[in-house]
């Protein structure tokens, strides 16, 4: 064999290895303004595909608004002045989901060259657990502070009530005018009173939600609960519907289920609001045979196709990192595997979403 | 003998981000708040020179032209002064780094300069 037959025939062994490996192997032009080569794994490893990676500009619209300029400057850097560096940053994949990526660069003959790992799962799972974690701080805080406002609310009533009554004795010297506007103000402490009661028990519900075992629940006020809880979500972006049709109690995890439909109609405000446009989401429920049917409808920019297979799966989202873990629905379907039901959605672009929830009545006390 | 380098920007968190990256990697500095105070301090114990573009007194530019030549030169600027970096370029700046800057860059460019501390 000669030497350069040789020579080729390790070339091609190291190709092989760094066509195979995770790393995926880089070169970009020395004016950054275009990938050189890339490895083939790229398509399959980061959901890029192959012929993308190679147009000009392809940096400029895959990186983030946020870290476009810094991560460009860092390659320019590497460059200039020939250092070794390693940076972390997202790509937007042709799907519209975002990849993290550790990348390791060198200056090599005047171009940068390196290689590009994915980490989206290492990045997700610390944000996750840090999410979690932060809800379950905020789930203990709540409940302590459902507590806590339960006790003086009951003595604010009391003494409402009293003063109810103090007032019918008092008044009758005062002007008609007077004895009108002191009822009124009453009134609307004693409204106030119950809106506040009414939330601070939606908050106990999914406190106190995490029973053992399944428990009869009225679906209605679970829905009703979980509308109230997220208010700051979809107050100032849609109207909410209610038709709420009479079903016999449900034998289920309630704090399971609420957190549910917590989480659609977040999602429901969530997909409105993107949509820069005030809209409705309309919550209702059925009987339909021997099952439940609760059905969250809005009116956002619905579904994009691509992304319609994977809603389901775990960690898969288009939201910022931080602000959707991709769980919710991931979750929402494993929930509803524990009852026996299911959960599944029919979207329409521009029209908006329903997510369609089914929980069997069979084994129900009647 | 450790290589010392000198600092010129008006702002004191900048120097002190350049000071701690520059003397954790082992460099000596000496800070400067404008071209004036760096024309005072620049004398033959000084390897090079960072320095940032826009100040009071004395800017950037104005130093870098009554700088002898062979004294290696990094600016600091901020995003989009292109036309900035072409003039101090052309009056013999070595490059130039984006403020904020990474700290491992920075130390790398300075090392490329200059060598070792």
């Amino acid at each position: 064999m000669s030497t350069i037959e040789a020579l080729e025939k390790q070339l091609a062994a190291y190709r092989l290895l760094d066509e195979t490996s995770d790393a995926i192997p880089f070169r970009l032009a020395p004016d950054l303004s275009r990938l050189l080569y890339v490895g083939p794994q790229a398509e399959r490893l980061l959901g890029i595909a192959q012929a993308h990676w190679l147009v000009p500009g392809f940096l400029d619209a895959r990186l983030s608004d946020e870290q476009r300029a810094a991560t460009l400057e860092q390659f320019r850097i590497v460059i200039e002045f020939g250092a070794s560096h390693e940076a972390e940053f997202r790509l937007l994949r042709d799907d519209g989901s975002w990849a993290w990526i550790r990348c390791t660069m060198r200056a090599f003959d005047g171009m940068v060259a390196g290689h590009l790992l994915d980490i989206t799962l290492r990045q997700r799972l610390t944000a996750d657990h840090a999410q979690l974690q932060r809800l379950e701080a905020v789930g203990r805080l709540a409940s302590g502070i459902a507590h806590e406002i339960n006790t003086p609310l009951q003595f604010i009533g009391h003494s409402l009530e009293f003063l109810g009554e103090a007032l019918q004795e008092l008044l009758p010297g005062a002007s008609a005018e007077l004895r009108a506007d002191s009822e009124e103000a009453l009134a609307r402490c004693n409204e106030g009173i119950e809106r506040v009661t009414a939330l601070v028990r939606s908050m106990r519900t999914f406190v106190h939600a995490g029973a053992p075992q399944k428990t009869p629940a009225d679906l209605a006020d679970l829905l009703r609960s979980a509308i109230a809880i997220s208010a700051s979500e979809h107050r100032a972006v849609a109207s909410i519907v209610t038709e709420l049709a009479a079903i016999p109690k449900v034998r289920c995890f309630p704090g399971e289920l609420g957190q549910v439909f917590l989480n659609l109609i977040v999602n429901a405000a969530q997909a409105i609001a993107e949509t820069k446009r005030r809209g409705t989401i309309t919550v209702s429920t059925r009987v339909d045979g021997d099952a439940a049917v609760i059905a969250i409808a809005d009116t956002g920019g619905g579904i994009p196709e691509h992304a319609r297979a994977r809603v389901f799966e775990p960690f898969f989202t288009t939201k910022e990192i931080g602000r959707g873990t991709g769980q919710g629905l991931a979750i929402a379907r494993a929930v509803l595997d524990r009852h026996a039901g299911s959960i599944d959605f029919t979207t329409e672009l521009g029209r908006g979403t329903t997510f369609t929830v089914r929980l069997p009545l069979t084994s129900l006390p009647a | 003998m450790v290589k010392r380098i000198l600092v010129v920007d008006d702002s004191l968190t900048v120097r002190h981000q350049v000071a701690v990256a520059l003397r954790a990697a082992g460099f000596e500095v000496v800070e400067a708040i404008d071209g004036r105070d760096a024309q005072d301090k620049l004398d033959a114990s000084i390897a090079m020179v960072i320095c940032d573009v826009n100040m009071p007194r004395m800017n950037g530019l104005e130093l870098l032209e009554t700088i002898a030549r062979p004294m290696p030169v990094l600016m600091l600027t901020t995003e989009g002064q292109t036309t900035l970096i072409a003039r101090a370029k052309a009056a013999g700046a070595k490059g130039w780094i984006v403020k904020p800057f990474r700290a491992e860059l920075l130390v790398a460019a300075v090392g490329k300069l200059v060598g070792a501390p």
